[in-house]
């Protein structure tokens, strides 16, 4: 057990010094790389309208931009707890954002559109009530057709919103005037209707904590406005992702090599399969350490409760171990994943994967905990009298005796929580960190497919826990060869 | 006389309100084979278990070895080193060897190094006739190989006093012989063993002393010629009778 403890400090020390040293001060974006052409991802860097303005006003100020990726209904979040200096994603400036953030001016006057299949009677924004709206959960789109119209039907990202609208379970699509003409290029029964829903204004948003480099970033975008390099910046990405488009929906092909096309795009093009590849490494990185810390966890509050069961001792531990697993398990790990990392890390800088570690390594303790009672309670009262008979203490007996028997016995449920903890650090992507399923949002983000990265998601998945599930069955095949 | 191993003053024991042992006075002496009789519920196993402190003692006092160790909670693991207990029910370890039972606690209290509790275990096993077991695990011995080795497992930490609670009446009938045979063994060599037992022919046999207990209370002793034939008690005649 010591020894255990000190390897996983050890561990967790080495993902705390994870972060380099640098002698330029660092400017942190945030933005979520899923909304072409404002940013997305190209080969292993984040690219797009915003992070180049940004980049060029970072270079004027003499920062080091770093760009960190995350769910684009974090970002406000993210600069408003300190945790990013600047978002820029596409944001659109309303009046409720103003309350957490400070915009900057805007450098682009954008369209939320319209999409609609070719064939659609819906002609404009009157036609709308009542139809299957699609939007991208968080954004200008999602807040004005639900304070307009109705609740729409929201989608982590774009591109499944639109891939949803061509497999006609929506009427129509709401989404930015930029990436919805991309989008349309790429698929010949959609359309944008003439007359947009409404326009708005993107702005980067800055920490109220930080107005001095809100004043320097407002001068910055002046100059770059004035020079022309805004509507340069713009016009590049556009007519760059309208190219791509263009040169994939040309391609013919029979049924076979509309696969094998498919397959090109979504995991050989730009290398593609290192999303997943990387992903997966770190699913297995996140789901290793959690589970590891959650045996911990869990052995630990189990020993407490039993022993606080049969000998009346630790009674205040045994109730904080009881408040622990009723918050745990009476909460869904995704609001524990957030908290901790907005509430409990807020203000300290740590590697995300240690943050994701520590989330899931405690929510899975809660469960390993009572896994593991079970397995104590269910190990006959005169093992531990036995073992005590012979003089040996009470530690002793529960390491010697009750416990082995009791991790044997519950070995296949433990087996069990391993696997539904390795499927849930597949919401790691909350937090920004590229997992095996935002591995799949990302190549789907660029590809506009959604077939095959899910597909290729969903098998490393399924993979991976049968691989599991074997090395389980064997061993406790070897456990149970005594009996 | 020999040493005095126990001497118990006054011991009661209750559970809420239900008095189990009902201030039970007593002494074991060194060597002495001492069984306790007496109707079922008349609190004979919660007093056995008293002795070794499985069952805390609402009052009274146990000397053991002219030592109190009710209130000695600190030297509670020593003290049961040197008293050894057979159950009903074997209380094998069934995830470790035979080997491992025997020798898990002689090597983890410290009294024995591994390869002197090795050595012990080996001549233990020789003893009671199954060194071929030796590397087997609990789950595939008869219920009397599993008693013998319960047996072994006490003695091999080299207590002054072996306590036994029913050891016979989990078996088989045919597998009775065997563990009685070996505690005759272990009595005529002089080991000094309380015995909680139904089989009352074997008491008779082997015991140097009869206690006879009803409603918790000793309201017999004496050698088993004078409590099982010519007990001037009748709830103890009656006892006897219906039972020989
Ligand atoms: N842990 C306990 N809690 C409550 N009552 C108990 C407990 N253990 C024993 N008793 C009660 O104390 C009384 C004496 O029990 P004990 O087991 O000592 O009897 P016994 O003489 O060994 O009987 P038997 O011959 O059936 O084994 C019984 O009435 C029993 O129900
Ligand atoms: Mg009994």
């Amino acid at each position: 057990m010591k020894f255990l403890f000190s390897f996983i400090g050890a561990v967790l020390m080495l993902m705390f010094c994870g972060c380099e040293e640098n002698s330029r001060p660092k400017l942190v974006m945030v933005t979520e790389a899923t909304f072409p052409p404002y940013e997305y991802r190209a080969g292993t860097q984040i690219v797009g309208i915003d992070p180049e303005i940004v980049g060029k006003i970072a270079e004027k100020l003499g920062y080091d931009l770093v760009i960190e990726d995350m769910s684009f209904d974090s970002v406000i979040t993210a600069v408003q707890t300190g945790k990013a200096d600047i978002a820029a994603s596409g944001i659109t400036v309303t009046d409720e954002r103003r309350e957490k953030v400070l915009f900057t001016l805007p450098y682009v006057i954008a369209r939320q559109v319209i999409i609609v299949p070719e064939n659609s009677a819906i002609q404009g924004k009157k036609d709308l009530k009542g139809k299957r709206i699609g939007v991208q959960h968080g954004t200008t789109g999602d807040i004005f057709v639900s304070q307009n119209i109705q609740e729409p039907e929201r989608f982590s990202n774009g591109a499944l919103a639109v891939a949803a609208l061509a497999a006609g379970k929506l009427d129509v699509v709401v989404l930015d005037g930029d990436p919805a003409r991309i989008h349309v290029s790429r698929r010949s029964n959609l359309k944008i209707l003439n007359e947009p829903l409404t326009h708005e204004e993107y702005a980067f948003a800055l920490g109220k904590h930080n107005p001095e480099l809100h004043a320097q970033f407002n001068a910055a975008l002046k100059e770059l406005q004035t020079a022309g390099t805004l509507d340069a910046v713009r016009d590049k990405y556009v007519s760059k992702m309208l190219e791509e488009a263009g040169g994939n929906a040309s391609a013919d092909a029979g049924p076979f090599g509309k696969l094998k096309n498919s397959i090109d795009l979504n995991f050989l093009k730009d290398a593609r399969y290192l999303y997943l590849w990387k992903g997966f490494w770190t699913t297995v990185e996140i789901s290793f350490f959690a589970v590891l810390l959650g045996v911990l966890i869990g052995f630990g509050i189990a020993v407490i409760r039993s022993t606080a069961d049969q000998t009346g001792k630790l009674k205040i531990l045994n109730f904080l171990c009881k408040i622990y697993l009723t918050v745990i398990r009476g909460t869904p790990v995704v609001v524990q994943l957030l908290i901790i990392y907005f509430v409990i890390f807020g203000a300290v800088d740590v590697s995300k994967v240690l943050v994701a570690v520590i989330a899931f390594g405690i929510n899975s303790g809660a469960y390993v905990a009572e896994i593991i009672r079970s397995g104590i309670m269910s190990i006959d009262r005169g093992q531990l009298e036995a073992g005590r008979s012979l003089g040996l203490s009470y530690w002793q007996s529960m390491r010697e005796i009750i416990l082995p028997q009791a991790f044997k016995n519950v070995l296949p449920a433990l087996g069990n929580e391993f696997i539904v903890l390795l499927k849930e650090t597949s919401i790691s992507g909350y937090i920004a960190i590229v997992d095996l399923t935002k591995g799949g949002d990302i190549i789907r983000s660029q590809t506009y497919d959604a077939f095959l990265p899910l597909m290729a998601v969903a098998l490393i998945y399924l993979a991976v826990v049968m691989l599991l599930s074997g090395l389980l069955g064997r061993l406790e095949k070897r456990l149970k060869r005594n009996e | 006389m020999s040493e005095i191993v126990f001497e118990i003053k006054n011991l009661v024991k209750r559970f809420n309100n239900f008095t189990a042992v009902d201030n039970v006075s007593a002494t074991i002496r060194r060597g002495e084979v001492v069984f306790i009789v007496g109707p079922s519920g008349s609190g004979k196993s919660t007093f056995l278990r008293c002795l070794n402190l499985l069952e805390t003692p609402t009052s009274g006092e146990i000397l053991f070895k002219g030592k109190e160790v009710v209130h000695a909670k600190r030297d509670i693991n020593f003290f049961r080193q040197q008293v050894g207990m057979v159950f009903q029910h074997f209380n094998l370890f069934p995830h470790l060897s035979i080997l491992k039972n025997i020798t898990l606690a002689p090597v983890k209290t410290g009294r024995f190094t591994t390869k002197q509790a090795v050595e012990r275990a080996d001549a233990l096993l020789d003893r009671i006739g199954l060194s071929a077991k030796r590397d087997a695990f609990p789950p595939q011995l008869s219920g009397g190989q599993k008693q013998r080795i319960a047996i072994a497992r006490a003695l091999a930490m080299n207590p002054d006093v072996l306590l036994f609670d029913e050891p016979t009446s989990a078996l088989d009938p045919e597998m009775v012989g065997e563990v009685l045979a070996l505690m005759k063994d272990l009595a005529q060599d002089g080991m000094t063993m309380v015995v909680v037992t139904h089989e009352i022919g074997f008491a008779a046999e082997v015991a140097n002393r009869i206690i006879f207990m009803d409603h918790g209370k000793i309201i017999e002793t004496g050698t088993p010629e004078k409590v099982i034939r010519n007990s001037a008690n009748p709830r103890v005649r009656e006892f006897f009778s219906k039972v020989l």
